[in-house]
C-alpha cells in the first residue's frame, strides 16, 4: 500500500469524518467541533500526558547529580553511560517528555489536511469531500459546514489574534514547565537553551498557525490550554507566580516579591553546589576510573529539600530490588 | 539490543517523517471548470486554468486566445455567456469582462471587478447580467456600459448555482443557508423564500412553473415558482445532487455524486427507473440527451449513455482522458465534448462510441 493511501485510509479519512459527525452533532459549528475533538483527543492522550508530567518533574530531580556526573568525568562515552545509568535508576525516560507531542504531531498535521478538505479552499474540494464521506446520512447531511466560529473564518490563513493567543499560552506553557529553579542551573548551555526553547518553540508554532487555517490555530490554542490545566493541576505551577510576568524594574516599583525558588507547590528544589571540581585532568582520571558506586553512595548522600513520594518510594524499591 | 532499538527508532522516525510529508503536500489548487460554448463551427474553451481559447475542433488549433497574460490564479469556474458578438467572462477572482468578438478576435468593452470570487455562471436578462458571488450578493451589471446599477443582497452565503429568470422573476439558491429565493428583476425585491430545498451547488433547471433544485440533503426538490416556491415533490436520491437536472417532456433527469442516475415523473416525482454506475463512480457533470440516451459523464472520465425510457445501458465509454471530469457537456448533434480538469477536450461520438481527444490550444 502506497504511503499516501496509508495517510489517506487510517488517518485522514476517518479523521474528516470524524470532524463531520461532530460538527454534526455541534448544531452545525465546526468551531465547536475542533474544540470537541480536541477535549477528545487530549483526554485520550492523557496517560501519556500524566507520565510525561511525571517525567519533567523527574528529570528535574535528578539535576544535580547530572551536573555532579558532568564535572567528574571527562571522557564524554563514560559520561554517556553514567547519565544513562542514572536514567535508569530514577526511572527517567529522557524521550518520555517528547511522547504526547509526537502523538500530537501527525494529528496536527492531518488536522490542517482535514480543515483544508473539509472546509474547501477550492470549489473542487468541497465536491471533492463527497467521495471521503463514509455512507451514513448525518454525515452527509452535515455538509456544507459553517466556516465561520467567533467571527472567525476558520478556513481563511493569517488570523493574528488567533497566532497572539497560540504564542501567549504556549510561552506560558513553557515557562511553567521550565521553573526558575531549572533555569538558574549552574550550566550557562543549559539555561541558554531553556531560554531558546522558551521563546522558540511559542514562535515557530504561532508563525505556523498564522499561515494556516484558522480552525488549526482554534485546535493549538484550545489543546495547548488543555495542556497548561493540566500540567498546573498535576505537577503544580512550580515557581512560576503571575507575579514573575511583570518586567523586574515595574515589580519593585509595584512591590511585588517573588517566592524564594523551590518554595511553590511543584517546583524542585534549587540545585546544591556540587563538592569543589577537581582541577587537574589526572584526578578526574581517577575519578572516571572510580566505579558508578561512588557516584551511587555521592548522589544518596548529597540529596537535599523535598523529594516527591512517587519518586522516593520508586528509588526505594529499586534498593530493595538490588539487594534482593 | 542497543542498535536494534536504534534501528526500530530510526525507522519509525523515517516513517513519520514520510507520513507527515505526504500529509503536507498536495494543497488543491482552484482549477475551474468552465463548459465549452459553441462559437459558430468553433469551440470557446478553457484551455489552461484562466485561460479561454478558440479552437477549431477538427485539429485543436486556437484562433485566439483570452487572457494572453496574468492568468493563472484566475480559473473559470463560470461558463461563459455569449450574446451575439459579446462575450460575458466571469472569473473566480471577481473580475467580469465583456469581449467584442466581431472583428474575428477578442476586444476588451468593459471590465468590472466584483467583491467576492465567482463560481455560479452569471445571467444576461435583456439588459442586464445578474452576476452571483460567493459573498452572497448578485451583483446587476448594465450589460452596454458595465456599470454595476444594484447590488441585490441575498445571504452572507456562497452563491454557486446560475440563476434563472421567468418573467419578472430570478431564482437563485445557496450553498450554504439551503435557501431558494425569487426576486423581482426590476427592483431586486424578495418575492419570496423557501428552505426545503436543501444547501444546493447546481444549477436551477426551470421548465414552465416547475423549479428542480438538485440539493446536498441527497434530494432533488421540485418547487412551484407560481405557488410562492411551495414544494411539489422531493426525490430522495442516494448521494448530493450536484449536476443540474434535465427535463424531456414529462421525465426529469437527474444524476448524483453516488454514482446514480434517476428518471422521475415530472408531475410526482415518482421513480421510472435507476441506474446505479459501479466503483464509485460519481456523476457532476448535468446529463445530456442524445440520440434517445441519457449520456452521463462520471468524475473519473467515464461516460454511460442509458436509454431514456428504461435506464438500461446503451454504450459506455472507459476513460476519456487525465483528470477529472466537473464541467456540463456541450452537445452538438451526435457529438459531446467534454473539458477535463487538466483542461483537454475531448470529443464524444455517441454512434460509434469513440473518443478522440483533440489538441489542447496550448
Amino acid at each position: 500500500m502506497p504511503i499516501g493511501a496509508i495517510w489517506q485510509t487510517f488517518l485522514e479519512t476517518p479523521l474528516i469524518n470524524i470532524m463531520v459527525g461532530l460538527s454534526a452533532l455541534t448544531f452545525g459549528s465546526y468551531g465547536l467541533a475542533i474544540l470537541v475533538f480536541t477535549v477528545i483527543t487530549r483526554a485520550l492522550m492523557f496517560p501519556l500526558t500524566l507520565r510525561m508530567l511525571h517525567s519533567m518533574r523527574s528529570l528535574q530531580d535528578i539535576q544535580p547529580q547530572m551536573q555532579e556526573i558532568q564535572k567528574k568525568y571527562s571522557d564524554p562515552r563514560r559520561r554517556n553511560e553514567e547519565i544513562m545509568k542514572l536514567y535508569k535508576e530514577a526511572g527517567v525516560n529522557p524521550l518520555g517528555c517528547l511522547g504526547p507531542q509526537l502523538l500530537q504531531f501527525p494529528i496536527f498535521i492531518a488536522l490542517y489536511q482535514v480543515i483544508r478538505i473539509t472546509l474547501g479552499n477550492t470549489p473542487e474540494g468541497v465536491l471533492d469531500l463527497s467521495r471521503r464521506l463514509y455512507d451514513v446520512g448525518f454525515i452527509q447531511d452535515a455538509v456544507p459546514l459553517s466556516r465561520t466560529f467567533l467571527g472567525m473564518d476558520l478556513g481563511e490563513n493569517g488570523n493574528f489574534f488567533l497566532a497572539a493567543l497560540v504564542f501567549a499560552a504556549m510561552w506560558l506553557q513553557q515557562r511553567i514547565s521550565t521553573n526558575r529553579s531549572a533555569q538558574a542551573a549552574p550550566s550557562a548551555n543549559q539555561a541558554q537553551m531553556t531560554q531558546m526553547m522558551q521563546w522558540m518553540l511559542p514562535l515557530i508554532f504561532s508563525w505556523f498557525v498564522l499561515f494556516s487555517p484558522a480552525g488549526l490555530g482554534v485546535y493549538w490554542f484550545a489543546s495547548t490550554a488543555i495542556g497548561l490545566i493540566l500540567q498546573w493541576v498535576f505537577v503544580g505551577p512550580g515557581d512560576f507566580t503571575w507575579g514573575s510576568l511583570v518586567p523586574g524594574p515595574f515589580r519593585d516599583a509595584l512591590g511585588i516579591t517573588l517566592p524564594e525558588p523551590g518554595t511553590g507547590r511543584g517546583s524542585r528544589p534549587r540545585p546544591q553546589p556540587v563538592a569543589a571540581k577537581n582541577s587537574d585532568a589526572e584526578s578526574r582520571e581517577n575519578d572516571d576510573a572510580s566505579s558508578g558506586d561512588e557516584r551511587k553512595n555521592g548522589r544518596r548522600g548529597s540529596r537535599q529539600g523535598p523529594r516527591s513520594t512517587r519518586s522516593s518510594s520508586r528509588s526505594s524499591r529499586r534498593r530493595r530490588h538490588h539487594r534482593g | 539490543m542497543f542498535h536494534v532499538k536504534h534501528r526500530r527508532l530510526a525507522l519509525v522516525g523515517l516513517l513519520a517523517v514520510a507520513l507527515i510529508a505526504v500529509g503536507c503536500g498536495g494543497i488543491q489548487q482552484p482549477d475551474g471548470w468552465a463548459s465549452p460554448v459553441q462559437i459558430g463551427d468553433r469551440l470557446l474553451v478553457q484551455a489552461r486554468s484562466g485561460q479561454l481559447s478558440l479552437i477549431d475542433p477538427s485539429n485543436g488549433q486556437p484562433a485566439w486566445q483570452y487572457p494572453t497574460d496574468d492568468f493563472g490564479d484566475r480559473p473559470f469556474y463560470s461558463t461563459p455567456v455569449r450574446d451575439g458578438d459579446f462575450l460575458y467572462l466571469a472569473d473566480y477572482k471577481g473580475r467580469v469582462t465583456r469581449l467584442d468578438i466581431s472583428g474575428g478576435h477578442p476586444v476588451v468593452s468593459w471590465v468590472v471587478e466584483l467583491d467576492g470570487q465567482l463560481v455560479a455562471t452569471p445571467l444576461l436578462r435583456g439588459d442586464s447580467l445578474f452576476v452571483p458571488s460567493e459573498h452572497g450578493d448578485i451583483a446587476v451589471i448594465d450589460a452596454a456600459s458595465g456599470g454595476v446599477t444594484r447590488v441585490v443582497r441575498t445571504s452572507d452565503r456562497r452563491i454557486w448555482s446560475s440563476p434563472v429568470a421567468n418573467g419578472g422573476s430570478l431564482y437563485v439558491t445557496d450553498l450554504d443557508n439551503g435557501v431558494t429565493l425569487a426576486f423581482d428583476v426590476a427592483t431586486g425585491e424578495r418575492v419570496w423564500e423557501q428552505s426545503a430545498s436543501g444547501p444546493s451547488a447546481a444549477d436551477l433547471t426551470l421548465d414552465g412553473s416547475l423549479l428542480l433544485v438538485g440539493a446536498f440533503d441527497r434530494s432533488l426538490h421540485a418547487l412551484d415558482v407560481d405557488q410562492g416556491g411551495a414544494e411539489q415533490w422531493a426525490f430522495p436520491g442516494d448521494g448530493w445532487f450536484m449536476a443540474r437536472p434535465m427535463v424531456d417532456g414529462q421525465t426529469v433527469y437527474a444524476a448524483t455524486m453516488r454514482g446514480s442516475v434517476y428518471a422521475v415523473d415530472r408531475e410526482t416525482g415518482a421513480q421510472r427507473w435507476a441506474f446505479t454506475a459501479e466503483d464509485g463512480a460519481e456523476f457532476r457533470a448535468a446529463p445530456a440527451l442524445v440520440d434517445g440516451n441519457v449520456v452521463v459523464a462520471a468524475r473519473d472520465g467515464r461516460v454511460f449513455a442509458l436509454d431514456s425510457s428504461t435506464g438500461n445501458l446503451a454504450w459506455s465509454v472507459d476513460s476519456l482522458a487525465d483528470g477529472s471530469l466537473n464541467a456540463d457537456p456541450l452537445v452538438d448533434g451526435e457529438n459531446i465534448y467534454y473539458v477535463t480538469s487538466k483542461h483537454n477536450l475531448v470529443r464524444v461520438t455517441a454512434g460509434s462510441v469513440q473518443t478522440v481527444p483533440l489538441a489542447a490550444a496550448r
